[in-house]
């Protein structure tokens, strides 16, 4: 199941590589943690999206009501500027992306910053939702 | 009043004007430059014959008819009186505290300054609104303001729906046109008004009827005056405002106050008092938010009473801040750890209700709600218990009813959360000296620290000075140094409507409050108070400066100046292209001179050094001589952007940081 989820984010970055920023980063993993396909783990993301993210890409990750920027759309990932692999997503959360979106890794550990991530591909496209239990 | 006899210039302000004298470009030149270039150039602009024209001015002075009508003695109306003298006795004898207009609706405002109600009249009606919505937030009472028909009423529309938002008890009269031609679209300025606030009142009426105009003056005052506060909104047209009655039985409805309304207030069924209190036992770390409704119910007694005797922490939430100290060992206002820790929340008048993530309550709190209205208690926020009742009457039967209790742990939580903020905002304040010095700029946490020390570290009372905290960007700095002792110590600029603008004409609302000493303002009559906003929000309402002036109303405006509106990012990302121009101004524009050309004081700051000087001499110009001050404070638009962590930080709800709600 693992392979196959991981075949499909490929196929995904594939499509997106002319986008994707250099994953180069002090501190940055070279490859996603397994959390970020456990279902269980997207649920336990949730508590921290809601608590660190809402302000600005809204409870559903749509980003429709922010007044105070475009924020990304959480749920549309062919849309976004900096990366939509999970590592990518990582590394947006825990260093900032772009001009606005600040850095967590003063306030959340790796182990939540991977809970998020799985929870932000749990409200993107069917196949890259988290498929373990 | 030369305003550079009392502002020598700075040393910054010189090395300013040197640079422009290297590289004057005249207007004609910047515009054939800038079609030529396209967008992207930079230019600095100067008027090369401003200098000379200056110099021939006549000095800026108040004419004495304006001293001399001020201190003239009120003439109550008395039978016979038109439509508008009967209506402005009414607001007279219903204790309207404050009236905020501009020219136009001739024979109602006149009417209501020979009452002798304190009447202002400002630059336009938009801030003269905000100006009412700022008096009554800090005062608790009501508050008009008036504006001619059409284009008059339509400036006052943004403005009424910030009040709306914040619940104000605010009486909007416009005059409008005459029945009799009503359609016809004879004359000018003629429009149906009534349909444009929509949605941003309480209750409205177009008067059509002379007859009753006292009729319809108690149904605004019984809006006014009892549940929960919005907006009223009266229009006039001539037959009305003009109408002459001869005697009272002329009129509809004559009856005295005690007759067209009530002062009773619902009260709490007792058993939900006895579930509230059972709730509050189980839980380890209550927490009330107090809103909007303890300070319009004046229940700041009760609640400090109820708070102590079961330790129960308390935040605050509201249009405006102050009706639980700041400084109280049960304040969670700047303990944001803490309400994050809350078990039990009870929200107190809390009018404009938060949806769920607006408040940064933990996920498995349970919730209370205490409201004048039971049409909203449950909405947005799924309840534990609600409770219909006035805040104060709540209050006081959940004090007779609540056992003493200690609660030592929540008190040391709600103590290291108090210092956690301190120490975060500590840290922002080391991080703007070096961004500061970086930049040779001034940094918003700067500003924030500064001004802090001044109102509350050095040689003022710590609850005397009332301040709006207004702005956008800056805002989110300011709240973080800004402290509420007393009732109506601040009032929350933007709240939930999120109007960039109004800062200024709050200024004169509040200025005007604490000038007559109106309700919790009476202690501090006659203080200096302080504003707060930024570059894109003076633009709106810089013109009052000029209303600050003609009354010696005593203000000191911070203008946080980054050139660029708050927003301006999103004009700059995720692969914008030819729209960044639409997001930033001028850069080092000279708000300061602004102000000074209306008859107040200037200052320009562009260093930590200077902050402190400037607010100095402000305040000693706005006690001796009733002068205000415009601070220009220098910063750069960069800070809200990662190169300058924390950015523009994040609201955070309830407490001291509250953006909205």
């Amino acid at each position: 199941m693992k392979s196959s989820i991981q075949f499909k984010v490929a196929a995904f970055l594939t499509l997106f590589l002319i986008h994707l920023p250099t994953l180069a980063q002090e501190d940055m993993p070279t490859e996603p943690s397994a959390t970020v396909y456990s279902k269980s783990a997207a649920i336990r993301g949730k508590s921290f999206y809601l608590i660190n993210c809402q302000q600005c890409h809204d409870a559903d990750g749509r980003a429709l009501a922010n007044i105070d920027f475009i924020a990304a759309d959480l749920t549309a990932p062919d849309t976004w500027y900096y990366g939509a692999t999970p590592l990518h997503i990582f590394r947006s959360i825990k260093f900032g992306a772009g001009l606005e979106m600040p850095p967590f890794k003063d306030s959340l550990d790796d182990e939540t910053i991977w809970q998020i991530v799985a929870h932000v591909l749990n409200i993107g496209p069917v196949e890259l939702r988290p498929k373990e239990e | 009043m030369n305003s550079k006899t009392r502002n020598p210039q700075t040393k910054a302000d010189q090395v300013c004007e040197k640079s422009s004298e290297d590289k004057i470009v005249t207007r004609r030149n910047f515009i054939k430059g800038t079609a030529l270039a396209g967008a992207g150039a930079a230019a600095i602009l100067k008027n090369e014959s401003s200098n000379a024209q200056e110099t021939k001015s006549p000095d800026i002075k108040i004419p004495e008819e304006i001293p001399r009508t001020l201190s003239e003695a009120a003439k109550p109306a008395n039978f016979p009186m038109t439509g508008a003298e009967v209506f402005a006795k009414f607001m007279k004898d219903e204790g309207v505290a404050g009236f905020f207009c501009c020219p136009g609706n001739y024979n109602m405002i006149n009417a209501i300054a020979a009452e002798g109600i304190p009447s202002y009249g400002g630059r336009c009606e938009g801030n003269m609104t905000s100006a009412a919505d700022g008096f009554s937030r800090v005062t608790g009472e009501i508050a008009a303001t008036s504006g001619t028909e059409g284009p008059g009423f339509t400036n006052m529309i943004m403005n009424i729906g910030a009040a709306n938002s914040s619940r104000t008890p605010l009486l909007v009269i416009a005059s409008n046109k005459t029945i009799g031609e009503d359609d016809t679209e004879h004359g000018i300025q003629t429009a149906y008004q009534q349909a444009q606030t929509e949605g941003l009142k309480k209750w409205g009426k177009r008067l059509i009827t002379p007859n009753r105009i006292y009729e319809y003056a108690a149904y605004a005052f019984r809006q006014l005056k009892t549940g929960v506060p919005k907006p009223v909104h009266l229009d006039f047209p001539g037959e009305i405002s003009r109408a002459r009655f001869e005697e009272p039985g002329e009129l509809q409805y004559y009856y005295d106050k005690t007759r067209y309304r009530t002062e009773s207030k619902a009260h709490p069924n007792p058993a939900d008092i006895t579930l509230a209190v059972d709730m509050i036992q189980r839980a380890d770390r209550p927490m009330i938010v107090a809103s909007t409704g303890v300070f319009y119910d004046k229940a700041w007694d009760a609640l400090l009473r109820v708070a102590e005797k079961n330790d129960i922490a308390v935040t605050e939430s509201a249009p405006m801040r102050g009706h639980f100290s700041d400084s109280h060992a049960l304040s969670a206002s700047t303990g944001l750890d803490a309400v994050r820790s809350a078990d039990l929340v009870i929200l107190i008048g809390q009018y404009c209700m938060p949806s769920i993530g607006e408040f940064a309550f933990g996920p498995d709190a349970k919730w209370i709600r205490i409201d004048p209205d039971a049409t909203d208690i449950g909405r947005n926020v799924p309840i534990d218990l609600g409770i219909v009742s006035s805040e104060k009457a709540a209050l006081e039967a959940l004090e007779d009813a609540l056992p003493s209790r200690d609660r030592p742990d929540w008190r040391n939580e709600l103590a290291a959360a108090r210092k956690a903020f301190d120490d975060q905002s500590q840290e922002y304040y080391s991080l703007g000296l070096k961004y500061s010095a970086d930049t040779d700029s001034i940094h918003p946490a700067v500003i924030g620290k500064h001004l802090h020390d001044f109102l509350y570290e050095g040689d003022i009372a710590p609850d005397q000075t009332t301040v709006v905290s207004g702005g956008y960007g800056i805002g989110r700095y300011t709240r973080r140094y800004l402290r509420a002792h007393r009732p109506g110590q601040i009032c929350n600029g933007a709240y939930q409507y999120g109007a960039i603008g109004p800062d200024v004409g709050y200024t004169v609302g509040v200025g005007a409050a604490v000038q007559n000493g109106v309700g919790p303002q009476a202690p501090y009559k006659g203080a200096p108070i302080v504003g707060i906003t930024g570059d894109a929000g003076a633009a709106y309402s810089i013109m009052e400066f000029e209303t600050l002036g003609k009354y010696r109303i005593p203000a000191i405006m911070i203008v946080y100046n980054n050139n660029a509106w708050g927003v301006w990012t999103s004009g700059a990302s995720r692969g914008a292209v030819r729209a960044q121009h639409m997001y930033l101004f001028q850069e080092n524009l000279r708000y300061e001179k602004i102000a000074e050309a209306l008859g107040c004081n200037g200052e320009y700051v562009t260093s930590p050094d200077q902050m402190t000087p400037a607010l100095e001499r402000a305040y000693k110009i706005a006690s001796d001589e009733g002068i205000s001050t415009l601070i220009n404070c220098q910063g750069k638009k960069e800070f809200w952007t990662n190169q300058y962590p924390p950015s523009m930080p994040r609201h955070f709800a309830p407490g001291a940081l509250a953006y909205y709600k």
